[in-house]
């Protein structure tokens, strides 16, 4: 401040536009008294002859909720349906808003609540077989000679030589190495790529790969198009998955060795082309497939009546987010804007072959600290007890403070008999594995010591995807 | 075939909206040096002597090319799926046939209805039979196009169902709004001593 007003800036609003100081959070309503001081110390003056910046509303506190208003209807914002929106509802979905989507959360019956249909849900998976609308995935068709290049700069993997009729997972960084998104894309033709996103980030990641060609590389022969409503997409997962889809589509074989894991393939649906994927996020036997849009709603009937038939049936987001959980994969919980690599267990992902966008940043030295917070497995100690999401982690006999990390997921495993979760923690693994910590839930005033252990509950082999 | 479901299948009717259907729409993406060279060798194919300007849409033999971005052609067809296709050195061909709702508003209520929801003067003489237009409608962003009886709003799928009702909801109120005055002012004479 001293400095400044050496420098000339000794009038309240330059040198509030000069130092930045009464920008941030308290927007000036603590430090700019103590910034008058020092300037009329500066200058020599008394406090009263310095004057003040411009004051502007809100003049006192006002509450986030007040700014945020009442939870009321749509906010005149629209709703995105999925094509197989009706016969979800005819089947008595009850229906979840994630962004703008209505997505089916579960499927009641008799007088089910959630927690007792997920857990249905997820056991006939596991057991026998389960479809779930996977719609609302961002889905982008990258397109061109150069098309394998660009995904090559925006994945942290290898694109370009993934083979025609293969598909594989990919994480993509922000410039800062921050993970930014994940998804599996699939190579359907020399110049042709099937990208899918999460759905909360497909928005972010079309408007990221337009600004990328039209910005950074415009010489690059790639084009992007967000074909999210052009597809319709259903995932059946579970021993029997093979066999019901085979019994609904044709012109394609699903045996494991024509048809591998992370195959990609096309067939036909009642005569029309369809592209299927045989990829896993429960770590089941399981296949993604995708008919054009207005033939949805035709495929999700044939499956589910195909599913109900042998004891299986619809499973709906709160299921899919817990069958994720069980078998370790990473959701949005965990891809918090916070995360590297490293963090998540996936830094052995990066290419040292090539650059990609976030390469030279992820390897800033505080992005690299063994320190961070890192993902990690976490079970009761007692095996009856349960705890929360959002949980602080602590060391037994200090639960104040930030503690060294959070709880991001958390399920009940029908197959395992007990709750689990996934958690970042500082020094992950290599610090915790096998020891104990304590999930503190500050908020409803609970307690609950859980262990560590690595965090793929079930089938860490991949014996049942590889099926 | 499998049944085909619109997304509009389970919306309102309502008076002067309904649903457009095409057999194929197919995006064309030109590279940055070839756009010329792309749209010429459509135009040939569609039976077109010239490509759309920018902001415009020609009819030929196959269905209407629209320009909807500097790069980009739109091929729509009301009869056949049917489709050019283009080499790799000039371009890509996407099928978005599945992606976009075409919702049709009558050309009565044309500027009345979506001068509520579109900064765009929509007026027949500022924007004209086979002009074209980007714009958010509903904060969704949409592809106008001006046919002879009223205009196609290009919607994407998935939310076309929400706009489908923010439109029908509007166009109600306004028969609703454009009857009362009439019976209004006949009932007040009426009135009248």
């Amino acid at each position: 401040m001293r400095q400044a007003c050496a420098e000339g800036y000794d009038a309240p609003e330059l040198l509030k536009r000069y130092t930045t100081l009464g920008m941030a959070t308290d927007q000036g309503r603590t430090s700019a008294v103590n910034a008058l001081a020092l300037i009329a110390d500066a200058r020599g003056r008394q406090l009263a002859e310095i004057g003040t910046t411009t004051f502007r509303p809100p003049f006192t506190p006002v509450s986030i909720g007040a700014l945020a208003g009442a939870e009321r209807d749509q906010h005149l914002l629209p709703t995105r349906r999925s094509p197989m929106h009706d016969a979800l509802l005819e089947q008595g979905a009850r229906m979840l808003e994630t962004g703008l989507w209505l997505r089916p959360w579960f499927y009641p019956q008799g007088d089910e609540d959630v927690d007792q249909a997920y857990l249905r849900e997820m056991h006939r998976v596991r057991e026998v077989v389960g479809i779930c609308d996977v719609s609302t995935l961002g889905k982008i068709a990258v397109q061109g000679p150069d098309a394998g290049e660009l995904l090559d700069r925006v994945y942290v993997n290898a694109f370009k030589s993934l083979a025609v009729g293969k598909a594989r997972y990919g994480v993509m960084l922000r410039d800062d190495g921050i993970v930014m998104d994940d998804g599996t894309s699939w190579r359907i033709a020399e110049h042709e790529y099937f990208m899918t996103t999460t759905t909360a980030n497909a928005g972010k990641v079309m408007a990221w790969l337009e600004e990328l060609l039209e910005t950074r590389w415009p010489g690059l022969r790639a084009a992007v198009t967000s074909v999210t409503d052009q597809w319709a997409g259903v995932s059946v997962a579970g021993p029997q998955a093979r066999a019901l889809l085979q019994s609904a589509l044709t012109n394609v074989d699903l045996s494991n060795e024509a048809f591998p894991f992370m195959g990609v393939r096309e067939g036909r649906f009642q005569n029309e082309p369809c592209r299927i994927a045989r990829i896993s996020f429960s770590g089941e036997l399981a296949y993604e497939v995708y008919v054009p849009a207005d033939h949805g709603a035709a495929l999700w009937r044939v499956l589910l009546a195909g599913a109900t038939t042998r004891g299986g049936g619809a499973y709906g987001l709160e299921a899919l987010g817990a069958l994720r959980v069980e078998k370790g994969h990473v959701g949005g919980p965990e891809l918090d804007g916070r995360a590297t690599l490293e963090d998540l267990g996936l830094g052995r992902m990066a290419s040292t072959k090539k650059p990609f966008i976030g390469s030279v940043l992820r390897l800033r030295p505080d992005l690299q600290r063994k320190d961070r917070a890192q993902l990690v497995g976490l079970v009761p100690v007692v095996r009856g007890e349960t705890f929360k999401g959002g949980s602080i982690l602590c060391e037994t006999g200090d639960e104040t403070g930030h503690g060294l990390g959070w709880i991001t997921s958390v399920t009940e495993s029908p197959s395992l008999g007990h709750w689990l979760g996934l958690g970042l923690v500082r020094g992950g693994l290599d610090a915790w594995l096998g020891r104990e910590l304590v999930a503190s839930d500050p908020i409803r005033g609970r307690v609950t010591r859980v262990k560590v252990v690595a965090p793929h509950f079930l089938d860490p082999e991949g014996t049942r995807l590889h099926a | 075939m499998p049944e085909r479901a619109s997304s509009l299948a389970r919306t309102r009717a309502v008076p002067d909206l309904s649903c457009r259907s095409c057999a194929a729409l197919v995006q064309y993406h030109a590279w940055p040096d070839r756009y010329g060279e792309m749209t010429g060798a459509l135009a040939t194919r569609c039976g077109i002597a010239n490509a759309p300007a920018a902001g415009k849409a020609v009819s030929g033999a196959i269905g209407s090319l629209l320009r909807i971005h500097p790069q980009r052609l739109w091929l729509i067809s009301e009869q056949t799926r049917d489709h050019p296709e283009i080499i790799p050195e000039i371009g890509v061909a996407l099928d978005l046939s599945h992606a976009r709702t075409i919702i049709h508003v009558a050309e009565d209520i044309v500027v009345p209805l979506l001068s509520h929801f579109i900064a765009i003067d929509l007026r027949p003489h500022r924007f004209a039979i086979d002009d074209v237009a980007t714009t958010p409608l509903h904060r969704v962003s949409v592809a106008l196009w001006r046919r002879a009886d009223g205009i196609d709003i290009l919607a994407p799928r998935s939310f076309a169902r929400s706009i489908w009702d923010v439109l029908a909801e509007a166009a109600e109120r306004l028969r609703y709004t454009n009857a009362r005055p009439r019976a209004a002012g006949r009932a007040a004479r009426g009135c009248l001593p």
